[in-house]
């Protein structure tokens, strides 16, 4: 339990905050989440996305979804706003350090066009400033099939948003431009370059439309993916003597494996809408990036009906990996004998690296809105993997391969 | 079958009971009406301006009778609808909700001292201090 005492002290300063925060330049809010989540297996663990490095099996557990987020807003003038933002979740590190999400000085030149610099949050998804936020979304998380693909929350740097009234609707444009870090499960640390994107929405009526695209300098450093990149250039350097076509295939390989300032894009549309009980929501997103990283193709669908306090809803999700696969540049047949053994191993560690994602998701849940700024929501997932491809889960057991898994949550949203 | 036709006569009754809701503005505001959407935008922080260019500030009622009549006829959203809403205009950084300041007394007084202001209260609180410009 003591992995959970920053998210106790984050709290308890948050709440004395908002008691003392009686100045009104200065607002406190604040959002969280209480979730328990178990699976019908041990065979692999259940996470949320690339960055959680423990996950959830048969026993029930708290970590995949707790959370609490703190938001402090200063309006220095009326053009002149500060915001932070800190989210204490379970990380890589397996704790609840809380990190800093939002620290950004926002200048409104006229009532419709803002500048922000600092740290903002990325605005890759639909959902992307409040997918934390499990008061403000539907389902227990966003689907791990689409969020899961891009583990950067928010980019150091600097965007602009222009509204633009058109008749009674309102198109947002947003440009931005920074740098994103990450950590991801294992050893990798990620650092997203020269930043740059696009984001645009357009509100009418009760539908929101978004499209976006973004593109970056991706740079994955992870000890391991140095140790195989080493060991394919190895072989290129042993086989030259015998083959140099076989060895130049092998570098060109290990240079094409290397996450190393590699371009990299992300683009995707959706649409939402609420009105007179009905709840739709919807997303389809491409992932392209000439590396190790694979290239996947998602998107999901949720349908929701508001009875009262009762939202029950109806979501399915899907992701598929695009390439070709990697390792087909290693021949492993028509081959020298004594070569055969060597190519067959590092086929296999290439195949292993490369990482996809096959996936899909039916879920089935209801959302309870038991209290003015509290929801209770209960959620069942049907995940379906395929045999010889990757996906979400991790600590993977061999007979693990092909399997479907039912995830169920249970968890209570709040705001203040 | 009766127990349906009496579910909907006491939803109809309720309905007609219901206090009719006027949206009020400063009679120095230059406005003179308001579409529902265009009122909607205003207190769902979608807009932040009168069609005449004028900032406007909209001021909401404490939790009652009046804002739901309010939520549902003009906003189209129930309580929760709005709270959700706000959490998401919040937490990207786009606004935070209208100011509480009490009953249709309150918010009359607040907009009849601040030409940007904007508010809804009963009908039967309508006086010459402000001026309606929706009913709902």
């Amino acid at each position: 339990m003591a992995i959970f005492r920053p998210l106790t002290i984050l709290c308890v300063a948050a709440l004395s905050a908002h008691a003392l925060a009686d100045d009104s330049a200065l607002t406190l809010s604040g959002f969280g989440t209480v979730g328990a989540v178990e699976t019908n297996t041990n065979d692999a663990k259940y996470v949320t996305g690339t960055v959680q490095s423990s996950g959830v099996g048969k026993s029930l557990d708290f970590g995949v979804d707790t959370k609490l987020g703190v938001q402090a807003g200063y309006k220095a003038t009326p053009s002149l706003t500060a915001t932070l933002q800190l989210l204490s979740t379970k990380n890589r590190d397996n704790n609840f350090n809380p990190g800093v999400e939002w620290a950004n000085v926002k200048y409104d030149l006229t009532s419709n066009f803002a500048i922000r610099g600092g740290r903002i949050g990325a605005p890759f998804f639909l959902v992307s400033d409040f997918r934390n936020v499990g008061y403000a979304n539907t389902w227990v998380r966003p689907p791990v099939e689409v969020y899961g693909q891009v583990p950067i929350s928010s980019i150091d740097g600097i965007d602009a948003i222009w509204r633009v009234p058109v008749g009674e609707n309102t198109l947002t444009v947003q440009p931005y431009y920074g740098t994103g870090r990450f950590k991801l499960i294992g050893d990798r640390d990620g650092k997203a370059k020269n930043t740059s994107g696009l984001n645009m929405t357009y509100e009418m009526d009760s539908w929101t439309f978004r499209g976006g695209y973004t593109a970056t300098s991706l740079t994955v450093a992870s000890p391991s993916e140095t140790a195989l990149l080493g060991a394919i250039n190895q072989t290129a350097a042993a086989v030259a003597p015998l083959s140099p076509a076989l060895s130049g295939s092998l570098t060109g390989l290990a240079n094409n494996l290397n996450v190393s300032s590699k371009h990299s894009t992300f683009a995707g549309v959706g649409a939402s809408y609420d009105a007179g009980g009905l709840v739709f929501q919807s997303e389809y997103t491409q992932r392209r990036t000439d590396s190790l990283v694979a290239n996947t193709n998602a998107w999901y669908a949720t349908f929701g009906y508001h009875f009262g306090n009762f939202t029950p809803y109806l979501s399915y999700a899907k992701i598929a990996t695009q390439d070709r696969h990697q390792e087909d540049a290693i021949p492993t047949s028509g081959l020298p004998a004594p070569l055969l053994p060597v190519m067959g191993a590092l086929h296999a560690a290439v195949a292993g690296a490369v990482e996809g994602y096959d996936q899909h998701n039916t879920t089935l849940g209801v959302r309870w809105n038991a209290y003015k700024n509290l929801d209770l929501k209960l959620q069942y997932e049907r995940i379906e993997t395929e045999a010889g491809k990757g996906n979400y889960f991790i600590q993977a057991t061999p007979s693990f391969a092909g399997s479907s898994v039912n995830v169920y949550s249970l968890a209570a949203d709040f705001v203040f | 079958m009766k127990i349906i036709f009496a579910m909907t006569a006491s939803l109809l009754l309720t309905v007609a009971q219901a206090a009719d809701v006027a949206v009020v503005v400063n009679p120095k505001a230059g406005v003179d009406s308001l579409s529902p959407e265009q009122i909607a935008n205003l207190f769902l922080g979608k807009a932040t301006s009168f069609p005449n260019g004028a900032a406007a500030t909209p001021v909401d009622q404490n939790e009652g009778p009046v804002r739901d009549e309010f939520d549902s006829k003009v906003l189209k959203k129930d309580a929760a609808g709005v709270k959700a809403h706000w959490a998401k205009m919040q937490f990207t950084g786009k606004g935070n909700p209208p100011k509480e300041v009490g009953g249709s007394a309150d918010v009359k007084k607040q907009v009849a001292g601040n030409p940007n202001a904007i508010g809804y209260i009963e009908k039967s609180a309508v006086d010459g201090t402000v001026k309606v410009v929706g009913s709902f």
